[in-house]
């Protein structure tokens, strides 16, 4: 076992952990504050990674302005879908699941009608190839993806640490009538909440297209990433989050480079079953 | 002789200590009252010895046998059953199948012959009703057997609570503020069941009450609890007269 | 009362009759789709069974493929008759459920409906990973069942018409045991658990033991329905078992409304109907689900069930002119 192999994995490591958490935190930040579980959590994603396949490859716009795009547009869906169909239901977390089930369907097929399921699409990358330093592959779109996800999950802190509106919507997930005296109220936290989470989340699909296949059932993956991180790490609760993207990363990284993908993904699922299980009461809402 | 034993009862959560080693001994057979101002750890005292909760440290020895962190439901085989401090019912469903339920314990019959035997069912059923019913009159309030108990006034449903509880054929009942929402001429006559139940049947009660006049006309002893701790215990003249009792209350 | 017993009895009998013509009436097309919807029923009826006590199980339909698999190694490999791998599948599916249930039966309401998901995700990747199972590409050549009683007959169930009988038969009878528990206190004590857990749990009621008996006996009766669909299709494979025919599952029950034995029933047979017809939308399919679902839960969250009961309130309040 060289210790180039060593190191690229250790950095393969990284690298996609850097990606679990900002795919994680839109979810995590949406559960946490609104108690909602949206299990189309996976198609905000491959609707990122559309809209920068639209943005950029169709139309010709500079990766950064479509990817600025892609999350505002995710973000609006996400506002939108939250007033719609989340709202009526708020309360009853299993019936907001199972109505974000029909959601997840409703996206997969417009989407795959819309733009076919033939070939994936293909995004180009704003730099292409890697960068070689003794063996070791630092491919520019992981750097890209790194650098972006750590700016965001800094923003989203900022956010809610620095600003008014932020820590009213923290104080929203653990109180919402205590929130609601300091004048924001349960809905505008939820859908402010629901917009950022699905821009963040919408990111993350827009980072991840010039190096995946955009197909419309590109969600699924990431849908139970983001599960696992979430339920482990804590809803609402951002270092949970990102300690658990970094463990996950690290056990899907290091099991894939030894073992294989069916392997990897046998360990996340029972990673999951068993962190669910020894909490107690499951999935408790926290606040940050 | 002590049907139940606290020793050195001790729950925490997180950082919060709300029941602080606690001993604590029942007599079979006593009406014991169980008062303290509001979050002194009586309600969390209730849980620990049902079972709802399992305690930091401690032991719960009931009938000398130790039941500390046993399952709720065997620990309501061996005799104790809770009522709540909130009223818990099933809804859309009538004053005397709620009593239903509560004779789970003692339906006698296997799982094969609820599914198949119709006819035994029927007769064991009605067996239940029947008992259940005699339940509701024992409390007095069996003339609203058939009503829907979202529809009935708050006496009653609280009233409804402890005939469920009945049910269960307690040996020891610890009955949370069972009077709450009831006015005097209420409160008297549930007293005076109370009283009826460990004079006839030899039910030990524990009893957690705000009404002051409740307790102190009809426990035999009153336990009195403080942040947690018990800060003192006697007949109902010995506490009233206790300097530390009037300070935890005043002191709100 | 002896008239609704006679009103009951006499829908029953015609029903029966109906079901009895019905390789008479429809072509082998239409005739497979039945055995599919009467499989449909058996599914959909135990997974509603399971959330009585308020359980909404992903794992519900890798158990039925757990059903299917052993029904399929048992006769390929094994060579085992039929009347011995129904029940069996039956019971390999109750095994591994209690082997998920350890971890499982920790979990509560939405932590229970992911747990359920991702341990049965595990279920369904182990079947990739193992080569007994046939990875990917899983196991064909099933034969068809035959049924043997030594010295009296034997009777092969290779053509439609007959298989059609046989599944009429099991589902009649599947549906006949859940319907018993059902009208049964179990089940009361079922719905309490959903209603008032902490209630039941202080008059003695053991929660866990009910939930898990719950489970079983709803995985025992998806493993038969495994087995049947394994026979009926002659090939199997994980795929027929991903997460999106759980999330099928779900939304006819949804659809039809899980309050009562029935509404699986009306949501089964819903979308057996309404599937023929949706046809034309082809690739859209999955949409039209979604979207039937998102109507029902804002606009119908009772379900389909529940619909004479809203129409008659309806009825009431315009008949005695009641204001708004």
């Amino acid at each position: 076992m060289s210790i180039e192999l060593l190191i690229q994995t250790f950095v393969n490591c990284i690298q996609l952990s850097s990606f679990y958490a900002l795919l994680a935190i839109g979810l995590s930040l949406v559960f946490g504050v609104a108690g909602i579980a949206n299990l189309a959590h996976g198609e905000f994603y491959m609707l990122g990674a559309y809209a920068v396949w639209w943005f950029s490859t169709l139309s010709g716009l500079n990766y950064i302005v479509s990817l600025l795009l892609a999350m505002v547009l995710v973000g609006g869906l996400g506002i939108i879908v939250e007033k719609a169909i989340f709202k009526p239901l708020r309360g009853n977390v299993l019936s907001v699941a199972i109505i974000s089930v029909g959601l997840l369907f409703i996206l997969q097929v417009l989407v795959g009608q819309i733009w076919g399921l033939g070939f994936p699409k293909r995004v180009d990358d704003p730099i292409g190839g890697s960068m070689n330093i003794h063996g070791i592959f630092f491919g520019y779109q992981r750097i890209i993806i790194m650098s972006a996800s750590v700016l965001l999950l800094s923003l989203l802190w900022l956010f809610l640490h620095r600003t008014k509106q932020g820590r009213a919507i923290r104080a929203s997930a653990q109180d919402s009538e205590a929130a609601a005296l300091q004048g924001i109220s349960a809905n505008s936290a939820s859908t402010i909440a629901m917009g950022i989470g699905s821009a963040l989340t919408g990111a993350a699909g827009a980072l991840m297209a010039p190096i995946s296949a955009v197909h419309p059932y590109m969600g699924h993956m990431p849908l139970l990433i983001a599960l696992i991180v979430v339920i482990v790490g804590g809803a609402g609760n951002l270092k949970g989050t990102v300690l658990t993207a970094i463990l996950l990363g690290f056990l899907f990284t290091i099991i894939t480079t030894f073992a294989d993908a069916v392997s990897a993904n046998i360990a996340s699922v029972l990673f999951m079953v068993v962190l669910l299980a020894i909490r107690p009461g499951g999935l408790a809402q926290n606040g940050e | 002789m002590s049907i139940l034993k606290l020793k050195g009862l001790r729950k925490e959560f997180g950082g919060l200590v709300a029941v602080n080693d606690i001993d604590l001994e029942l007599e079979k057979g006593e009406i014991r009252g169980l008062i303290g101002p509001n979050g002194s750890g009586k309600t969390t005292l209730f849980n620990l010895i049902s079972g709802f909760l399992t305690p930091t440290r401690g032991k719960v020895i009931w009938e000398e046998l130790d039941i500390t962190g046993k399952p709720v439901h065997r620990i309501v085989k061996k005799g104790i059953t809770r009522t709540f401090q909130l009223t818990r019912l099933l809804k859309n469903r009538t004053a005397l199948e709620n009593v239903v339920i509560g004779r789970h314990l003692h339906v006698g019959m296997g799982f094969f012959e609820q599914i198949f035997s119709a006819a035994a069912l029927d007769e064991k059923i009605n067996r239940i009703k029947e008992k259940a019913l005699e339940l509701l009159e024992l409390i007095g309030i069996e003339n609203i057997k058939d009503e829907l108990v979202g529809s009935l006034p708050h006496g009653y449903q609280r009233a409804l609570n402890i005939a469920i509880a009945l049910a269960t054929e307690p040996k020891l009942l610890l009955l949370d503020e069972p009077t709450t929402g009831m006015n005097p001429v209420e409160t008297d006559k549930l007293m005076e069941k109370i009283k009826m139940l460990r004079d006839e049947q030899g039910i030990t009660i524990f009893l957690v009450e705000h009404d002051m006049k409740a307790v102190m006309n009809n426990c035999d002893k009153i336990t009195v609890m403080s942040f947690g701790e018990n800060i003192a215990e006697g007949s109902p003249e010995e506490v009233s007269s206790n300097e530390e009792v009037i300070e935890a209350y005043l002191g709100r | 009362m002896g008239n609704n017993s006679t009103r009951i009895i006499l829908g029953l009998a015609a029903l029966i009759t109906l079901l009895v013509l019905l390789p008479f009436i429809f072509s082998r097309y239409y005739l497979d789709l039945s055995i599919v919807f009467l499989i449909n029923l058996i599914l959909a009826v135990s997974f509603r069974l399971i959330t009585t006590t308020g359980d909404f199980s992903l794992a519900h339909v890798p158990l039925m493929g757990m059903g299917a698999y052993t029904g399929a190694l048992m006769t390929k490999n094994l060579g085992l008759p039929f009347l011995i791998t129904l029940p069996l599948a039956g019971l390999v599916a109750t095994m591994v459920g209690l082997v998920m249930l350890y971890p499982l039966i920790r979990m509560k309401e939405f932590a229970f409906f992911i747990g359920s998901y991702a341990i049965g995700e595990a279920l369904r990747l182990s079947w990739i990973r193992l080569s007994i199972f046939g990875g990917h590409r899983g196991i064909s050549n099933i034969a068809s069942p035959t049924i043997s009683i030594p010295g009296l007959f034997t009777t092969d169930f290779s053509e439609v018409v007959p298989y059609y009988f046989l599944t009429l038969v099991v589902t009649v009878v599947c549906l006949l045991c859940m319907y018993l528990l059902d009208r049964s206190r179990i089940t009361e004590i079922f719905k309490a658990i959903h209603d008032e857990p902490e209630l039941v749990k202080s008059v003695g009621v053991n929660i866990t033991g009910y939930r898990v008996l719950a489970f079983e006996v709803g995985t025992f009766f998806a493993g038969i329905a495994g087995v049947l669909s394994a026979h009926h299709m002659g090939h199997i494979d994980p795929h027929q078992f991903e997460l999106t025919t759980g999330l099928y599952l779900l939304i006819w029950i949804v659809v039809g409304g899980y309050a009562t034995f029935l509404g699986p029933i009306i949501g089964v047979t819903f979308f057996a109907i309404f599937g023929e017809w949706m046809r034309v939308f082809g690739a859209w399919m999955p949409l039209v689900y979604g979207c039937i679902l998102v109507t029902a839960l804002l606009f119908l969250p009772d379900g389909l069930e529940s619909l004479p009961k809203r129409l008659s309130f309806l009825f009431k309040k315009t008949g005695a002119g009641a204001k708004s």
